[in-house]
């Protein structure tokens, strides 16, 4: 009888360690071949990107049509991924098999080795690199290599509110940046207990952009050929000195945190832009599809964004930002994802996606296609400025995350503390560059 | 078991070997969680350690780098303010925690009608998945349009910006944990529940009133709960992270450099700072470094709260 409960004991405990192991068996991911019969057996790969909401959707009927022409292969799609997340899908050893990332977070994914080199695939495919925007291109490249395409781009242009321009009596947008402070203030309206009803421009909303002003007004943040981290020159300082401007006397600073936290859902109809209690805002090309949806009756205008007084050749600056494309170097469908990488490059999947959601396709050809013109000539201003404007974009360095991460806080400090803009970005070069010299030395 | 051994020596063999079939038994039974914790426990502690003593980005092959990880460790900044940021929460928030759990449970214990009704709206917060009730509270801590700040602007008290403060900040996490409370204040209650009543008789013969009952019968009964609760709640005040992740994702859009630190890094919490080396600057090694030295800090602390338990704790009959 004992012996019979000790082997029913036994047996079960094993029982009870299968399961367990079963439950942590490794799924097959992605490489599953289903239909079987050989013939026509379907490849299912899997993309990753970080676009959510509506333009998920319309990225989502891109896909279709691809799925439609390719009955042998079969993408499926996550939205909303996040940039850590496909991280440690691809180091964790189940990959997704193409990728969606911005600029900034990719290199030191391609510095980690995580990447495919697409050299060899571009030529097989007669894909001519050339045919890409130069600046977006070498965004996506280390070393002369090519590791991603580019997928979309932004430009930026700032949006103001006609109204309330005509409100203060002006017919013109601000020019210069003197002009646009002088026009935030003017801009700005108190209620009777002294909250904060409209404000000119706030430069911490809807996010703080580090890079969104120091091109324009010439500064940079790296000199490749001496590898300086060039975060402290004076014309990064003095956009500091400018943002902050806006947080400081005459300006509430608590009062203006108080206003800011209640501001609605960027991508809804409760962007305070949306709804005129924000006058100015630097934004991309994407925003006029946003205001068409959420604020079809917005009276707001495009323009070039302001240059500091007396440079007028800093007009034409551009700044360029990049959505990548790359095949993690651990997918097992290379040459299928590959395939699904060049349609999205197409000139027709470029041009579908980007004139439904607003954004910049990158290939020369698609830039300079008629339909921009008859479909979405909202974009025009955005197109016209990386044709022809002086085109500069946050360098792709490994450390580029950790850099504009440092700069993110750097800058919060010095709207919330009043910490000296030239102290605070000496302290931002002294952080950063022991990380390039690392790099510099490898 | 010490007895045994010798017993079975100077009985017959058949003794013996039944002993050792329990022995097996027992082992059996104990197997799948000994498997479990040498895989998902044992063996992750021991490869962290590996890990620390390397360069590694996760893909490529960690090369062995010494002691450097250690070294970096005591000249970065975020080390010191994710350190600072811990402590206050573990400094501010377990002694408050431990207060408001150990006075809602002596109160639910008030014989009142519905007690049974108090007792599960009080323990149902902790039920709430830690994220949902982040984003709930992300929302009633908003200072403008939040009902928290709403509830004070009808006081006309002050209405702190809460999450988009530095000062704030921590004291609004804080705030989130104690709502959550609930698994703590069910092991009061039932530590409360097992206090003899004739403790109460006697000191009610002799004359004491609440506070008295409280101070010299309720409070060194439950000086033993307190132990374990206390120590669990500086292991998890250090562990904290789902918190500051939640801020931190319904606050930064658009893929852009929104750091997870909260306003000025002020929720940027040891666990969090380790989760950000790793994963997000690709530094496993030195994030390791950081997760061995932080087991090693809880370590030391909780050796020094069980060496002062003897002042203070004190088990019943002893």
């Amino acid at each position: 009888m004992k012996r019979v409960k000790q082997a029913l004991a036994l047996g079960l405990a094993a029982a009870l360690l299968v399961a367990l192991f079963a439950g942590c068996s490794k799924k097959e991911s992605g490489g599953s071949t289903s239909g079987g019969s050989g013939e026509n057996s379907v490849t299912t790969i899997s993309f990753w990107h970080l676009f959510s909401g509506s333009e998920a959707e319309m990225l989502q009927a891109v896909v279709d049509r691809f799925n439609e022409e390719n009955p042998d292969i079969f993408v499926e799609v996550l939205e909303g991924t996040t940039d850590e997340k496909q991280l440690v899908a691809i180091s964790g050893g189940s990959p997704h098999d193409v990728g969606q990332l911005i600029d900034t977070s990719f290199s030191s994914m391609v510095n980690a080795g995580m990447v495919t080199q697409l050299d060899g695939y571009l030529a097989d495919a007669g894909i001519d690199p050339q045919n890409f925007h130069p600046a977006a291109l070498e965004l996506n490249m280390q070393d002369g290599k090519q590791y991603g395409v580019p997928f979309t781009m932004d430009s930026f242009l700032l949006f103001y509110n006609k109204d309330i321009l005509e409100e203060l009596g002006e017919t013109e947008p601000p020019r210069t940046i003197g002009e646009l402070q002088d026009l935030a203030w003017r801009a700005t309206q108190l209620d009777d207990s002294g909250d904060y009803q409209r404000i000119g421009m706030i430069p911490d909303w809807p996010w703080i952009d580090v890079m969104n002003l120091p091109f324009h007004f010439g500064g940079d943040f790296y000199d490749f050929e001496t590898g300086t981290v060039t975060a402290n020159s004076p014309e990064n300082v003095a956009v500091l000195s400018f943002k902050a401007s806006l947080y400081n006397e005459p300006y509430d600073r608590d009062r203006l945190i108080k206003f800011r936290s209640g501001f609605g859902q960027y991508q809804s109809a409760e962007n305070p832009f949306f709804q005129g209690k924000v006058a100015f805002t630097i934004e991309g090309e994407w925003y006029p599809t946003f205001i068409e949806q959420f604020a079809p009756e917005l009276n707001y205008g495009v323009a070039s964004i302001p240059y500091p007084d007396g440079q007028e050749e800093l007009r034409d600056v551009c700044r360029l930002q990049t959505a990548v494309l790359y095949i993690p170097e651990n997918s097992k469908n290379k040459e299928e994802a590959f395939r699904f990488l060049s349609y999205l490059v197409s000139d027709e999947a470029q041009l579908d996606f980007n004139l439904a959601k607003g954004g910049l396709p990158v290939t020369d050809s698609a830039l300079h296609s008629d339909r921009i013109a008859q479909e979405a000539p909202h974009l025009e201003p955005f197109v016209e400025l990386v044709n022809a404007g002086v085109v500069k974009a946050f360098p792709a360095v490994p450390f580029a995350k950790e850099y504009a991460d440092t700069l993110y806080t750097t800058e919060e400090n010095i709207y919330l503390q009043g910490i000296d803009p030239q102290e605070a970005m000496d302290d931002v070069v002294r952080k950063i560059q022991p990380l390039a010299d690392d790099w510099n030395n490898d | 078991m010490n007895g045994s051994k010798t017993a079975g020596r100077e009985r017959a063999p058949k003794k013996y070997s039944a002993a050792r079939g329990q022995k097996r038994l027992a082992l059996a039974f104990m197997l799948p969680w000994v498997l479990g914790f040498l895989a998902f426990s044992l063996y992750p502690i021991l490869s962290t350690l590996y890990y620390s003593f390397t360069e590694y980005n996760l893909f490529q092959p960690p090369s062995f780098t010494g002691w450097s990880n250690y070294a970096k460790i005591f000249s970065d900044e975020r080390f010191y303010k994710s350190l600072s940021n811990s402590l206050y929460f573990v400094i501010v928030g377990v002694p408050l925690e431990l207060a408001v759990a150990l006075g809602t449970a002596i109160m639910l214990n008030w014989k009142v009608r519905g007690r049974a009704v108090f007792r599960t709206l009080y323990y149902l917060p902790s039920l709430v998945p830690p994220v949902a009730g982040a984003l709930v509270w992300v929302w009633l801590l908003n200072p403008q349009y939040g009902l928290v700040n709403g509830l004070l602007r009808m006081l006309n008290l002050p209405e702190p910006l809460w999450l988009s403060s530095a000062m704030w900040s921590k004291p609004a996490i804080i705030l989130i944990v104690l709502w959550g409370i609930g698994s703590t204040m069910i092991v009061y209650l039932a530590g409360i529940g097992d206090i003899p009543p004739e403790y109460y008789e006697a000191i009610a013969i002799d004359g004491g009133g609440a506070w008295s009952r409280f101070r010299n019968i309720t409070w060194p009964m439950l000086t033993p709960v307190t132990l374990f609760q206390l120590i669990n709640a500086v292991i998890f005040g250090f562990n904290i992270f789902t918190q500051s992740y939640v801020v931190m994702l319904s606050t930064g859009e658009r893929g852009n450099a929104a750091t997870s630190g909260g306003v000025q890094n002020s929720l940027l919490f040891y666990a969090v700072n380790i989760y950000q080396e790793g994963f997000k600057y690709l530094r496993f090694g030195y994030a390791s470094a950081l997760a061995v030295l932080m087991l090693v800090m809880i370590l030391i602390l909780t050796a020094v709260i069980f060496g002062t338990s003897k002042k203070w704790v004190y088990y019943g009959g002893e």
